[in-house]
């Protein structure tokens, strides 16, 4: 079960990504996997390494692409893991 | 600090074009009209040409999909468009010693603001959520801020004579003024963000047009206007010059990776 939560917010981690292009989804890769040796699905475990990375990519307004995977995902917030990943994303 | 300050400085190759261009255009300056007209022309043509080139190949890497990917496909239009203005601007000068701007400029340059204002909507649609009251307003105040000037200008111009050139040459610093709004609205949005330098060079290349097209609107009225090259062309090569580096940047941070995120399917686990 815990595989498929961690599979739904990598797909919509990166389904908000792709709506604004692969170019984009691949710099959030290739940032995670340089500064912190990691995947998207590894950032369900430790969300704040892609706050970061989204951070240093759009300044401030990252938190509305962190805010489009919150409403994906809010529906799943029941879930302990989910709703862990979405108060580091927040904060 | 340190950091916010790196991500805004100006990479040195672009300090020194635009010494090299002011060094050109004044030397050019220097030995008279017609060494003036042949130097800005050769230095607009690479450069307008750069600027439809590296916007092209960022779209095609975004393959024209994404909210990105439709901002670079409207940025290649719209460099395009000021090109054809810009070749059928020089083509009339050279060959035809024309005195008046040509309908086709015109019409390509003002349709390519339509296109610039595109390229700012679909970039920055994605956290459009992000724009408060406070930054439309202050993005506001800059447009109007430049917007107003234009209109006083024009007006003060107009009692005096009363050419509809004159009105033709304030067009164009409104319609800066217009596109300004998004673009300021850009720099507040991505502050401090590695996508910001796009946005932070391309405010300052709209002021620089603004100033350019505001000089000419000033400089051209009481000497029955100066159709040909002027040394203020120098601020519109720099202009370019900026937006092509703002695309370069943009290049530069998407640029092509070949990554298998999905390699080693154990390491997922």
């Amino acid at each position: 079960m815990q595989e498929a939560r961690k599979a739904l917010v990598t797909v919509l981690t990166e389904k908000v990504l792709l709506a604004m292009g692969k170019p984009v989804l691949d710099e959030v890769s290739y940032r995670l996997y340089k500064d912190f040796k990691c995947y998207i699905p590894d950032c369900y475990e430790n969300p704040e390494r892609l706050k970061i990375v989204l951070k240093d990519l759009f300044g401030p307004s990252h938190f509305v692409v962190v805010e489009s995977i919150q409403k994906d995902l809010e529906e799943f917030a029941y879930n302990k893991s989910v709703e862990n990943f979405l108060n580091v994303l927040r904060a | 600090m340190q950091i916010t300050l790196q991500r805004f400085a100006i990479p040195r190759v672009l300090y020194l074009t635009i010494i090299v261009i002011c060094i050109a255009v004044l030397t050019a300056n220097y030995y008279g009209e017609d060494a003036l007209t042949l130097t800005t022309n050769v230095l607009y043509i690479p450069i307008s040409v750069a600027l439809v080139v590296l916007p092209t190949i960022h779209a095609l890497r975004f393959r024209g999909r994404g909210t990105h990917g439709k901002a670079w496909i409207m940025f290649s239009i719209f460099a395009s468009f000021w090109l054809i203005a810009q070749l059928q601007y020089e083509y009339d000068l050279i060959y035809h010693h024309l005195d008046s701007y040509p309908f086709t400029m015109r019409f390509f340059s003002h349709l390519g603001y339509a296109f610039f204002f595109l390229f700012s909507y679909f970039y920055i649609k994605p956290v459009e959520k992000a724009i408060s009251k406070k930054m439309k307003v202050v993005a506001f105040v800059v447009s109007m801020g430049l917007l107003l000037p234009t209109i006083y200008l024009t007006q003060f111009y107009n009692q005096s004579e009363t050419s509809g050139e004159t009105t033709e040459l304030a067009i164009n610093p409104m319609l800066d003024a217009i596109v300004m709004f998004p673009a300021v609205l850009g720099v507040m949005l991505f502050f401090g963000g590695k996508v910001s330098f796009l946005w932070s060079i391309t405010s300052l290349a709209i002021l620089l047009t603004v100033i350019a097209d505001t000089s000419l609107l000033i400089s051209a009225i009481p000497d029955d206007y100066h159709f040909a090259r002027n040394p203020l062309d120098m601020l519109y090569l720099w202009s370019y010059v900026l937006l092509v580096f703002g695309v370069y940047s943009q290049m530069k941070i998407f640029k092509h990776r070949k990554m298998n995120y999905y390699e080693n399917l154990e390491d997922l686990r």
